[in-house]
Formats: structure tokens, C-alpha cells, sequence
């Protein structure tokens, strides 16, 4: 759902980096209802522990 | 402006340390308007990184949902006004020559 439609307010990550958080936020967005904010946020925070190492926060 | 007016969602905080949070809070709004969450924000994360050492986070609004690890002892969140405040010690993950372990929150405003 909304794949591609990820608009950036600011960065300074990797192209590839960006692309794996809006890619999850989108994925996430499959998952759960865009009420759910918490869940969006967990899924978020604990995909970028794995893929990036720990101590991302999601908001 | 709001003194004893916050009511606290969730923390793990000691309660001197609460009590700063809430205290600052009370303070920043009583430099800057309730629409001005970064400024807030910024004021309370500074502030604390100043009392109570490096490293913290601060998220003000009025609807966001989060997902953070934290240090243990250094998790607040709290409502004053419509305004929703977290503020959190960021930790990446226990290493073995810190004494230190986290854990995982939630907080939804």
C-alpha cells in the first residue's frame, strides 16, 4: 500500500538506507491500520535493529 | 504555566527525576506557545542532557505512536495540556563492560 508515495522531509542516510525505511513504513502499512501507530512503530524500529544494527527509535 | 497539571502515562523513572521532567515542561510552556513542540522539545531534551547527563530524547505532540529502547530508570511519558511528552535515555543494547540494561516502550499519544 502507498508504495512510492513516501514523501522526505529530512535526511542524512544512504540512499539505500531511506529506501529501507520508507519500503517498511509502506510494508507496515499492509500489516496495520494506520490507527495503530505503536504497532507501525515497533515493526519499524525492530526490522532497522535487525537490518542496521540496534538502538533505532521510531516515533 | 500548568504547574501540577501533568498526568503521567507511563515511566520508569526515580521520582525526583519525574518530577524534573514535568517541571521543565511546565517551564518551557511558560516560554513558548503549546505550537511550538520543537522548541519545546529541544528545550527539555537539552536541559536533561545538562542535569542528568548525555543521550536523551524528546518527542512533544499531540499524536504520534512510538517504539523506543531505552536506558532502565529513564523513560517518562507524560500529558500536560493537550501536549503528549516523551522523553527517554536512548540505548542501542546492553555491552559488556557497561553496567547498563534496556528495555523496550511504548508510548502512544
Amino acid at each position: 500500500m502507498l508504495e512510492g508515495k513516501a514523501v522526505i522531509g529530512e535526511t542524512d542516510m544512504l540512499q539505500t538506507m531511506q529506501q529501507d525505511a520508507t519500503d517498511l513504513a509502506s510494508k507496515a502499512l499492509d500489516f496495520f491500520d494506520v490507527t495503530e501507530a505503536i504497532e507501525i512503530a515497533r515493526f519499524i524500529k525492530k526490522e532497522f535493529d535487525r537490518m542496521h544494527g540496534p538502538g533505532w527509535q521510531c516515533m | 504555566m500548568l504547574e501540577g497539571k501533568a498526568v503521567i502515562g507511563e515511566t520508569d523513572m526515580l521520582q525526583t527525576m519525574q518530577q524534573d521532567a514535568m517541571d521543565l515542561a511546565s517551564k518551557a510552556l511558560d516560554f513558548f506557545d503549546v505550537t511550538e513542540a520543537i522548541k519545546i522539545a529541544r528545550f527539555i531534551k537539552k536541559e536533561f542532557d545538562r542535569m542528568h547527563g548525555p543521550g536523551w530524547q524528546c518527542i512533544v505532540g499531540t499524536d504520534f505512536g512510538s517504539f523506543v529502547t531505552h536506558c532502565c530508570g529513564c523513560f517518562i511519558y507524560f500529558c500536560l495540556g493537550n501536549l503528549a511528552i516523551l522523553l527517554f535515555r536512548g540505548s542501542a543494547a546492553p555491552e559488556a563492560h557497561e553496567n547498563r540494561f534496556s528495555a523496550l516502550d511504548a508510548a502512544k499519544a
